[in-house]
């Protein structure tokens, strides 16, 4: 995360270079998902936020003078929009809008059954665990990633993922279970 | 520990690689228009600029020569007494004595 890598694609960035910007937009993208989503809990407006985030943020790379600490005032943007949309707008919870997507609703009806199973399952969780288990799991970043990004110890990092786990497996447990009463 | 990971790729925005690469392409471009200023606005700032130095350069032609001869008998006395010696003058008791009174607080 924060490395050498980092810091010469931001160098690069900020002198103009347009593969180290579009290098860094792959780089952060997904993880700036993942904490937007852990707050909005709506798979669309979670993309929709990362994208705006991260384009705001690469736009005032300027004021980013520590470039090691890219990530945590990234991460920190998006929280910030994610809580003043939250507050501004009221969202569709755990909705996902096929046509919006340009995706086929049939071909997809499966994953998009799984998406919602798990967005469902991420509203048992707090903020934070739904923060560490997406960075963890969905984007692959280590504890110290973790704990230096949302600024917490690693050792908390490491209880809250254990955590959100076993609250995640139950959630989708009773969710299976469910279904199969119904049927 | 990584057995024990759990599967979000329905979440993942990279399961669709082209919609992907679509995001990326959307956010690199939406940066480097935002970087490169208008072309309307870079002329006004070029020629802004341009218009300031001119502007400054007459503001600085018109009020030299006035600088430099207004300045010299009011800040240093003594070549206003030389100049009065050199060229026979005889001042007015008023300019005399305002004069002495800049040597003597001196």
């Amino acid at each position: 995360m924060a490395d050498k890598l980092d810091r010469v694609l931001i160098a690069r960035a900020k002198r103009g270079d347009v593969r180290s910007l579009e290098a860094l937009v792959r780089r952060y993208l997904r993880p700036a998902f993942a904490v937007a989503l852990a707050l909005l809990r709506n798979v669309a407006d979670a993309e929709d936020l990362a994208q705006e985030a991260l384009m705001v943020a690469l736009q005032r790379l300027e004021q980013c003078r520590d470039p090691d600490r890219f990530a945590p005032w990234l991460l920190t943007s998006v929280r910030h929009r994610a809580i003043n949309q939250l507050h501004q707008r009221s969202f569709r919870v755990g909705v996902i809008d096929g046509e919006r997507r340009g995706e086929n609703i049939e071909a997809s009806a499966a994953r998009i059954d799984l998406r919602e199973r798990l967005t469902a399952a991420l509203e048992e969780l707090t903020e934070v665990q739904r923060e560490v288990v997406l960075l963890h799991d969905l984007e692959g970043w280590t504890h110290p990633e973790i704990a230096d990004a949302i600024e917490i110890s690693e050792v908390a990092s490491r209880q809250t993922l254990f955590v959100a786990r076993q609250r995640l497996r139950r959630a989708l447990a009773d969710e299976s279970q469910e279904e199969a009463r119904h049927e | 520990m990584s057995s024990d990971r759990l599967d979000f790729s329905p979440l993942d925005p990279k399961r669709d690689p082209e919609r992907f690469e679509r995001m990326v392409r959307k956010v690199t471009s939406g940066v480097q228009s935002a970087s490169a200023p208008a072309p309307v606005l870079l002329d006004f700032w070029r020629w802004g600029r341009l218009g300031l130095v001119a502007a400054a350069l007459l503001a600085l032609g018109a009020w030299l020569p006035n600088l430099t001869i207004g300045q010299l008998p009011a800040t240093d006395t003594v070549a206003l007494v030389s100049s009065w010696a050199q060229s026979g003058e005889v001042p007015a008791n008023v300019d005399l004595i305002q004069t002495l009174g800049a040597l003597d607080e001196q």
